[in-house]
């Protein structure tokens, strides 16, 4: 029989020579497009540099044109004309050595010279020794609208959207990579509120259609905690909704997690092993009764032939009150603001895996000391003591929805960190 | 080493030449046995790094491994999105090189890479991702633990049951053919 340790080591697949010149070639291609976008974000100015030589080229004719015109204009019938400082004067003092050709380094930008630079402050700011940088220029000084080649060491402008509000560790990374954009219309919410459970689709069609198709309009209730309708009122009033009343609307947009389930010809049915992700929209209605309850109702555009999706609780966020103990400082904080945005990291200490915790995660992938990044959403009835410290209800919204859930569920203990 | 490589190609996104090749095969072959089929091993792979130079700026080094960890969490996701539908039915050819022995068939090679690919994807999804990034990631039990959030015991257990399945599946194989 086939050891399955030698097995697995004999069957490693390995890129081929042209892929990887390939992809050599790309990674080459980035590095220069990035550092030909810095350089233009950096000046601020429209500079199309796709081909930096070609540009240099140019550059140094126009330079050559330049200094034979001045050097006509210069010499004059005027004796005591000094011809050098004429040229100083007029033209960038780029002392350009017949022998030195300017080859800028992979990965090297433009910068233009401004008035404010010199050599010293424009090496230390490209962390690239003085001299280098003139030798790699072919200069021997500096003046302003000069362009000189600096390696690329300025931030990046971050062209990829991200999250408001950083998730960190999750519980779920396979939505780790995934966008959250709020909906714009004009009473739109900034943020989601409230934890979506497993939600299953009513009214399937008896036979799945084999075309894709609107699944059309479901709704349940949120499986959150259910709150006072005061508690309620200041959660909303968090969103950005002053008037609020029974079925008052909230805009939010999601992802969500499909199990597709494609029929095919011969009747039978086909699962990708692949867990796709689609984007979706919902809103959520607000209950009141006696509690305040939000009820979700979800309009599933992208998702086709679905079974079951699962609104991510990742991009949901959840909602909960909890007592904290906290300084009369963080009191004076919160409490005159009533809603703040200032955030706070929880720690969650939880000793064991307990009952229950299955429903949401694996409990081996349930760490045992959890830093959650929470908002305090509201805070609650303030009833300031003689002591220094003050009990509060805080009502705080996370991200890390289910482990916050549960850790609450189970008294696990919470108390803000630095 | 690979610490200051990574420093230095935040600073300089140069740097990053010098750096990725030291990861290339691994990735490769991690996202081979993901996808199966050449090309998209190749896409995926050009994308992860692609993503990894474009978000190296953002990264934190903590510690030997992590760097790699890093990127074998780019590649995790850029083969989900890549996944997004599709089937995975994967002709012969489309297979990747497996590593060139002299004395072994490459196509013997690949049809032997297809039965464990498909036992690999029979796993559950934890056992299957240990196994990858432990064998063909040449990552530490620990770095595992690390990158998919368990604890290090835990990534024994999913080594070990997952390798005991993998073993059993291609017994049953090797018995009937």
């Amino acid at each position: 029989m086939t050891n399955i340790h030698d097995e697995l080591n004999r069957l490693t697949p390995e890129p081929d020579l042209d892929f990887l010149s390939r992809l050599d070639q790309q990674i080459q291609a980035r590095i220069e497009q990035e550092a030909t976008y810095s350089m233009i974000t950096m000046q601020d100015n429209i500079i199309l540099l796709f081909d930096v030589k070609r540009i240099l080229l140019l550059a140094g004719i126009f330079l050559m044109v330049l200094l034979s015109v001045l050097l006509l204009l210069t010499i004059s019938p005027s004796p005591e004309d000094d011809l050098s400082t004429s040229l100083i004067q007029t033209t960038p003092t780029v002392a350009a050595q017949d022998s030195c050709e300017v080859e800028p380094q992979s990965g090297w930008i433009v910068h233009i010279v401004t008035e404010d630079d010199t050599v010293e402050t424009i090496s230390q700011r490209y962390a690239v020794d003085s001299q280098e940088l003139l030798d790699a220029n072919c200069l021997s000084e500096l003046e302003a609208g000069t362009q000189l080649f600096v390696p690329a060491t300025v931030d990046y402008v971050e062209l990829v959207p991200r999250r408001p509000i950083s998730v960190g560790s999750t519980i779920n990374d396979a939505l780790l990579d995934t966008a959250y954009f709020p909906l714009p219309p004009d009473n739109a919410i900034p943020e989601v509120l409230g934890y979506a459970g497993t939600v299953t689709l009513k009214d399937l069609p008896a036979n799945r259609p084999i075309d894709p198709q609107d699944v059309g309009f479901t709704s349940m209730e949120i499986n959150g905690q259910t709150f006072t309708a005061e508690e309620g009122n200041v959660l909303l009033y968090w969103f950005g909704i002053s008037e609020y009343k029974q079925d008052t609307l909230l805009y939010f947009e999601g992802t969500i997690q499909q199990t597709p389930v494609y029929e095919l010809e011969d009747g039978t049915g086909y699962s990708p092993p692949s867990q796709p992700l689609a984007r979706a929209t919902a809103q959520a209605r607000v209950v009141y009764n006696d509690e305040f309850k939000i009820v979700l109702e979800a309009s599933i555009e992208d998702a086709i032939l679905l079974t079951s999706f699962r609104l991510s609780n990742d991009v949901l966020g959840w909602t909960t009150k909890q007592q904290l103990t906290l300084s009369a400082e963080e009191i004076s904080l919160n409490a005159e603001k009533l809603v703040s945005e200032v955030e706070f990291k929880l720690r969650v200490s939880v000793s064991s895996c307990l009952e229950g915790i299955e429903r949401f995660l694996s409990c081996d992938s349930l760490p045992q000391d959890y830093i959650i990044r929470a908002t305090v959403v509201g805070v609650m009835q303030p009833e300031t003591n003689a002591e220094a410290e003050t009990q509060v209800t805080v009502i705080l919204w996370s991200l890390d929805a289910e482990v916050l859930k549960w850790a609450l569920e189970n008294n696990a203990e919470i108390y803000t960190v630095e | 080493m690979i610490e200051h490589l990574v420093e230095e190609a935040k600073r300089n996104p140069a740097a990053f030449k010098q750096l990725y090749p030291r990861f290339v095969k691994q990735i490769y072959a991690y996202v081979a046995y993901k996808v199966g089929r050449k090309q998209d091993t190749e896409d995926i792979v050009s994308e992860t790094f692609l993503r990894a130079l474009e978000k190296i700026k953002s990264f934190e080094y903590r510690g030997e491994g992590s760097f790699k960890a890093w990127l074998f969490q780019i590649a995790h996701y850029v083969v989900l999105e890549h996944y997004r539908g599709q089937a995975t039915t994967v002709d012969i050819d489309d297979i990747p090189l497996i590593r060139h022995d002299p004395f072994e068939d490459q196509l013997i090679l690949k049809e032997r890479f297809m039965q464990v690919q498909q036992h690999l994807q029979s796993l559950p999804a934890r056992q299957q991702e240990v196994i990858l990034l432990k064998y063909f990631g040449g990552l530490r039990n620990q770095e595992i633990a690390d990158l998919l959030k368990l604890n290090e015991r835990t990534v024994s257990s999913y080594l070990s049951r997952g390798l005991d399945t993998l073993q059993t599946l291609l017994n049953d194989v090797e018995v009937h053919s």
